[in-house]
């Protein structure tokens, strides 16, 4: 007993101290091991962006908001600190729903990725700071099958959302305010359309958007006058207990409720369900969780009738500059979503016309383009094969001494600028503690195709830098490496131009330069050259006309003769060896044909293959339908064509033979300044080089191409589409460093075309000779760049910062260096030699022994520490950054507005009436200047809420006064009661409107 | 004659005892022979039902292949990258990245062939690859998933465990000793406080310890940036195992105190015991000779089935100290049906089990000498 009771004590004992030992104050972390990146370079700069896609017309982008001021630093004393504002960022993963409470306790200074909208209330009390932005989107989507077939499904049952008007009904019976109150706490924003609700193109619409928004405001009764009536016409009838029937049985609607994810859709089904019962429907509520359903929704025919209604949630496109194909994804059959249900639906075909328009960029000017828009919108409404509910909004709670940018659409993590604005107000240096989710590290980190996760892009935002710095509250971009930039535009496209480092000028065609490269050879390892490839394209032409020939020739004889097979076969004692043998027969001809031999031995012994033997003997020897003998003949000579074809043209030809290079619709030249190669340094300590900018070209090309020791499959397509719209490049000079760029992809907005070629990868910023120790590890298949790749090799996904990834790169930087291996030489040799190769080579060696990983940049920070099992990062200051940490300071915060409305109580019919508008800096109260405003325009509503005017606002003299004027006979034609003004300001430094509204009485 | 009948006796004692010894060798062998046959089916079926619910008989290829043509879909629209990309180039490219998705993820073949591959790659514990998830260090080797992440869950249970075991036992063998004193009746009263769960102790503990004390961490496993020296290190460890072990302990010990004290009584009451306590002998021999030998299979079964226990983590409360072990591993497998990685920590729990109980048989012999391997209905 005393032995027992002096363990307890001393137990006791070690775990206490045990804890005063851990309770102990933290740790200083030790200096770091190694100096911070060192610079010094020569030569000039470039940049990229990732492949983007498509060729045709001009993407849309708005009038937008516009700020052409250059980006200055703020008031305050200059600073003389080059790099990031903080001396330290030290990133964690926390669980968010503490993570307002952590930033109260002191343990985490911000929370990047964002709490859901239901948190506003607390993050308030908290008297925290946040920033707010979109995330995803949520709606009901409709089974629209039966339109053309009697509305009915395949079994009979009434699909009654196969009717439109039933469909445009639930936007009434759908109470979004309620919605917003009672699920989301208030914190979320009302949607009626697909476009981002606020947005640039909501913004640019909002008169059209605010009078649909009063026109299907929630209305009940409204809905079931229509449901009535729809119903009734469909031949359906209510029973004595106020359901609906058809044929006798109830109209059973079928919700599928999402019950995963935030848990947001759950309650938004249930109580869509309950307004569906109150409308006479029965409703079947089925939840799960995504994997549950959507075999369901996805995976099922809509003919069959399994599901009605699906709770829907999008992910938003963040800060888009142009949402114009949104109406052909979300509603129409030609959408690219390649859902069965989207084929099914039966749109109007006035919508069609317009959706298909808008995504094929077929309007001349922008005025054209906006007057598609709105006739897309109210269509979009009466089709509503889907209804909108919210647009989600997420809020990113931080301690109020610090500054930090965010994206308006997106949110803080994918702001690249945020870490080059983030700090304490007032205040250089410092350790700002982040706390964010767990997919930080939930995919390895490489730059080619490494962790896409927004989170991870937040880290690594802070340790590269880019040819331009996007701008997180326009969606424009900004001049960030580069100088200038020359942008010549087929004539008749609209773009425009925004800011004055772009020169917009238009041409009536823009010829790509013969020696421009165009293509890569990935055996010769060499770009091909516009000139070289034209033969080529020409010959694939002359081969692919060759083979319609032939096509067009032995196409209808292979059907004559599967005919005459079928039609010779015995039927009374049809099975799967009779036509098996008509199949063979049919390949032996083609063979005497073409020469082309066709395996039906194989494909009809495979599980596929017996199935549909199986299928066809059935339905050949079925007695109920029993098919007439011509009948069974075609139905034979149908499956033996399905087997025996003629080859398909070679896929990668038709590819060449589809492309033209000898115009392009834009071309780019951007200018990079003289002295980038000296002041622009690689956290290794190596100086910037064209070399970088090439190496970012060839990967672009040598890792989808098919014969490349690197060849990725699953990126393959990314390339392919890349290659619809890219025309091709010239480096024009490397001292200063100029590249020109042709392309078919053209967006509005004259800065959204720049292709700068930065080294950045798609997946993080990095230094040539990272890259060619990367692809040595993958040629040698030893790791791959890919998700897809790994799994094909059976190898690791490469990662730069931890695992076994490591070891094998080591090895290979070792290799590399004793070879003086300078990668694609026939390319790189022009720009590299044997003695830059060693020196780079011992940069990153120096780099890895110090840091202990490959991750390197040129950003304002770089990475000091990463802790992958326990989920932390640390990035320290780059004192070496070529700019001073004020560059973007006026992007500290986002220039919000706000807006009061002033004017009478009363409105008297046949008089004017005057409001006066003032607009204030959210952030300060000052006032916001007129010039900063775009537009300022204001509608009226009747007492049922019905727009009936849409006026201009006109500025008077002070900033930020705008006088709103009903003329007379304009309040003539208002009727006596209740009525209600609302002004909505567009703003050119933010996407973000500013709204307010005052309600007055119309008198006689 | 004496001599003879000795010899012969001598030479009878060692047939006997050679008789004795082929039949205990035989015995033996053919008895964990059996075992072990028996043992390896049971693995086996254990395993292949695992993997049949972890794809509900082959019914998550068709929620998979869903879900992939939605997350491909949705990813490609909205990728800025392919945003201006015309709708007929923006389809192909889904059709192609679903295709390529769905053959990495092996959707291509038949569900009954690639079960019967997990299950021999399971038993010959060729983990293989996960098919979605990602060890720490970037590794899709399963392998290595469940490695890196068994040094935080040991630590973690095997702290919390072990002095929630020994302390238990050995504070019940106290209060057996002192039935209906104070301290009895108090653990008592205090045992239904262990229907509380321990990660509901714990996001007490959070409150009042980070939140408002805010002398111990929120959660996570070692501080921001984590220390560089190695003892600061391992003191940072500690101070983040705290309230998580903490959790552990407190929301189970008054029962187990209350459930091996009863078990002690139990045994306390023996005729045996009390002609021992007649005899005058020590209270601590009597404990220890008496009370705790004849309970030793007990313990020692809880014991060994703890300690394979150990290594599949408590999913909840390393969810909510965000502590980085196993528990969450699993988990997120079996939401995302990562098949391998469920298949490959069930057969090692398996395998584990399975070697526990073919020992404790042995054990038992050991500690207990009324038990025969082999003997009896055992065979």
């Amino acid at each position: 007993m005393p032995k027992i009771r002096s363990m307890l004590v001393m137990g006791v004992m070690i775990i206490a101290i045990l804890t005063l030992f851990a309770c102990a104050p933290a740790p200083q972390a030790p200096a770091a091991a190694t100096q911070a990146p060192a610079a010094a370079t020569q030569a000039p700069a470039a940049a990229t962006q990732a492949p983007a896609a498509a060729t045709q017309a001009p993407a849309a982008a708005t009038q937008a908001p516009a700020a052409t001021q250059a980006p200055t630093a703020s008031t305050e004393a200059k600073t003389t600190r080059h790099g990031g504002w903080l001396d330290e960022i030290d990133y964690s993963v926390v669980d968010a729903q503490s993570a307002i409470t952590q930033i109260k306790a002191g343990a985490i200074d911000l929370f990047s990725y964002g709490v859901a909208a239901d948190k506003l209330a607390e993050i308030k009390s908290a008297e925290l700071c946040y920033t707010s932005s979109f995330g995803l989107y949520y709606g009901f989507i409709f089974n629209p099958y039966g339109a053309d077939n009697k509305n009915e499904f395949t079994d009979g049952r009434l699909n009654p959302f196969s009717d439109r008007k039933i469909r445009e009904a639930m936007n009434w019976a759908l109470d979004r305010n309620y919605i917003n109150q009672e699920i989301f706490a208030g914190g979320v924003l009302p949607k009626f359309f697909p476009l981002a609700t606020q947005l640039v193109d909501y913004t640019n619409l909002i008169d059209v958007a605010r009078s649909l928004e009063a026109k299907y405001a929630y209305n009940l009764d409204k809905a079931k006058e229509v449901v009535d009536a729809q119903m009734t016409a469909l031949g359906a009838k209510k029973g004595a207990n106020g359901k609906w029937e058809y044929k006798g049985k109830p109209v059973t609607v079928i919700l599928l409720i999402r019950n995963d994810g935030d848990g947001t859709r759950l309650p938004q089904g249930n109580y869509f369900a309950t307004q569906l019962e109150a409308l006479g429907f029965t409703v079947d509520r089925r939840e799960g969780k995504s994997s549950d359903l959507s075999p369901l929704w996805i995976g099922s025919n809509p003919a069959e009738g399994q599901w009605d209604i699906y709770t829907g949630g999008w992910a938003n496109n963040g800060l888009s500059r142009d949402e114009r194909d949104i109406f052909q994804q979300m509603y129409l059959p030609t959408s690219a979503q390649g859902i069965a249900l989207f084929g099914a639906n039966v749109p109007d075909p006035a919508f069609q016309q317009v959706g298909d328009d808008l995504a094929n960029g077929k309007f001349r000017t922008l005025e054209e383009r906006r007057e598609l828009m709105a006739k897309a919108l109210p269509l979009a409404l009466e089709d509503s094969l889907q209804i909108w509910t919210v647009d989600l909004q997420s809020y990113a709670p931080f301690r109020c001494d610090l500054e930090v940018s965010a994206d308006v659409g997106a949110g803080v993590e994918t702001t690249f600028m945020s870490p080059y604005t983030m700090r304490f107000k007032g205040k250089e240096g410092g350790q700002v503690k982040v706390g964010t989710t767990a997919t930080l590290f939930t995919d390895p980190w490489n730059p080619v195709n490494g962790s896409n996760w927004v989170t991870s892009a937040y880290v690594q935002n802070a340790t590269g830098s880019r040819g331009v710095m996007p701008d997180p509250y326009t969606g424009l971009a900004w001049p960030l490496r580069a100088e200038k930039v020359d942008l010549v535009v087929e004539k008749g496209i609209p773009v425009q131009a925004n800011l004055d480092w772009v020169n917009l000028s238009f041409e009536d065609k823009i010829a790509v330069p013969d020696d421009a490269w165009v293509d890569w050879d990935p055996v010769a390892q060499k770009f091909i050259t516009a000139g070289e490839l034209k033969p080529m394209i020409e010959a694939a032409k002359t081969k692919k006309a060759d083979y319609e020939a032939a096509t067009a020739k032995n196409q209808p004889l292979l059907e004559a003769k599967a005919g005459e097979l079928a039609g010779a076969a015995n039927f009374t004692a049809f099975n799967a060896k009779a036509a098996t043998t008509v199949v063979a027969n049919l390949a032996a001809y083609l063979k005497s044909l073409n020469g082309e031999e066709v395996d039906v031995a194989t494909a009809l012994a495979s599980e596929d293959g017996v199935a549909a033997l199986d299928e066809l003997v059935k339905a050949v020897n079925a007695t109920s339908p029993t098919l007439s003998a011509k009948e069974k003949a075609q139905k034979l000579a149908e499956f033996a064509l399905s087997y025996v074809k003629l080859a398909d043209f070679d896929s990668a030809l038709d590819a060449l033979a589809a492309r033209d290079i000898s115009v392009a619709k834009s071309k780019s030249v951007i200018y990079y300044p003289a002295d980038m190669f000296k002041t622009v340094k690689w956290h290794d300590g190596s100086s910037l080089s064209p070399a970088d900018f090439v190496m970012a070209m060839i990967e672009t090309f040598d890792y989808g191409k098919k014969g490349s020791a690197i060849y990725d499959e699953d990126y393959a397509p990314n390339l392919e589409a890349y290659l619809t719209h890219f025309k091709g490049i010239q480096i024009l000079s490397t001292d200063p460093l100029t590249i020109a760029t042709y392309d078919d992809n053209v967006f509005a907005d004259a800065e959204l075309n720049v292709t700068t070629w930065w080294p950045n990868y798609g997946f993080g910023e990095s230094p040539w000779q990272s890259i060619a120790v990367g692809n040595s590890a993958v040629g040698d298949k030893e790791l791959a760049w890919g998700s897809a790749q790994a799994d094909l090799f059976e190898k690791e996904w490469m990662s730069f910062i931890g695992g076994p990834s490591l070891e094998i790169l080591s090895k290979h930087l070792d290799q590399a260096s004793a070879d003086k291996l300078i990668p694609y030489p026939k390319v790189m040799g022009t720009y590299v030699t044997a003695d830059d190769a060693t020196a780079r080579y011992d940069a990153l060696k120096k780099w890895f022994a110090a840091r202990g990983h490959f991750w390197d940049g040129t950003g304002p920070y770089y990475l000091y520490s990463v802790d992958l099992n326990a989920g932390t990062a640390a990035v320290k200051q780059n004192p070496d950054f070529p700019d001073l940490a004020d560059r973007w300071s006026r992007f500290g915060e986002a220039p919000l507005a706000e807006v009061t409305l002033d004017g009478p109580a009363q409105v008297k019919i046949g008089e004017a009436t005057e409001f006066t508008a003032t607009f204030t800096m959210k952030s300060s109260g000052e006032a916001y200047a007129t010039s900063d405003i775009r537009a300022v325009k204001f509608l009226l509503y009747d007492e049922k809420g019905a727009t009936v005017y849409v006026g201009a606002g006109v500025a008077k003299g002070d900033d930020g006064v705008f006088t709103l004027t009903i003329p007379a006979d304009v309040s003539a034609k208002l009727v006596a009661g209740s009525g209600r003004i609302e002004v909505a300001g567009i703003l050119i430094p933010v996407a973000i409107p500013a709204f307010a509204s005052h309600d007055y009485v119309v008198l006689p | 004659m004496s001599a003879e009948s000795l010899t012969v006796n001598t030479e009878n004692t060692v047939e006997t005892k050679q008789a004795f010894g082929n039949t205990t060798f035989m015995r033996m062998t053919k008895y964990m022979g059996l075992r072990v046959v028996t043992m390896a089916i049971t693995v086996a079926i254990g395993v292949y039902l695992t993997i049949l619910i972890a794809n509900m008989g082959g019914y998550v290829d068709t929620m998979m292949r869903n879900e992939i043509r939605d997350n491909m879909t949705q990813s490609i629209l909205a990728n800025p990258a392919f945003r201006n990309l015309t709708p007929e180039a923006k389809a192909e490219l889904v059709q192609k990245k679903i295709a390529s998705e769905e053959a990495r993820q092996g959707l291509n073949e038949p569900f009954a062939i690639r079960s019967i591959n997990y299950l021999v790659n399971a038993l010959t514990l060729n983990l293989g690859r996960a098919i979605y998830m990602i060890s720490d260090h970037g590794s899709k080797e399963v392998r290595l998933i469940l490695l890196e992440r068994l040094p935080a869950t040991l630590l973690l249970t095997g702290t919390a465990e072990l002095i929630l075991f020994f302390g238990s036992v050995f504070i019940a063998l106290s209060l057996s000793r002192k039935y209906g004193s104070w301290l009895d009746k108090l653990t008592i009263a205090l045992s239904p406080t262990s229907a509380v769960p321990a990660w509901f102790y714990g996001i007490f503990f959070i409150l009042i310890f980070a939140a408002i004390l805010r002398v111990l961490p929120f959660g996570g496993l070692v501080d921001v940036p984590p220390p560089e020296n190695p003892v600061d290190y391992a003191l940072s460890v500690l101070k983040h195992l705290i309230l998580p072990a903490t959790s552990v302990i407190v929301s189970a010990i008054f029962l187990s105190i209350y459930n091996w004290r009863t078990f002690f009584l139990i045994f306390s009451s023996e005729d045996y015991v009390e002609v021992a306590k007649a005899k005058g002998l020590a209270p601590r021999d009597v404990e220890r000779r008496y009370i705790l030998r004849p309970t030793l299979p007990t313990i020692i079964t809880s014991f060994a089935l703890l300690a394979i226990t150990l290594w599949t983590g408590l999913t909840i409360t390393e969810t909510v100290f965000l502590w980085p072990g196993l528990g969450i591993t699993i988990f997120r497998a079996i939401g995302a049906y990562d098949t391998p990685v469920i298949v490959g920590s069930t057969i090692i729990y398996a395998y584990l089990l399975a070697l526990t109980v073919f020992l404790l048989d042995f054990v038992y012999a050991l500690v207990d000498p009324r038990v025969k391997v082999g003997a009896g209905g055992a065979q």
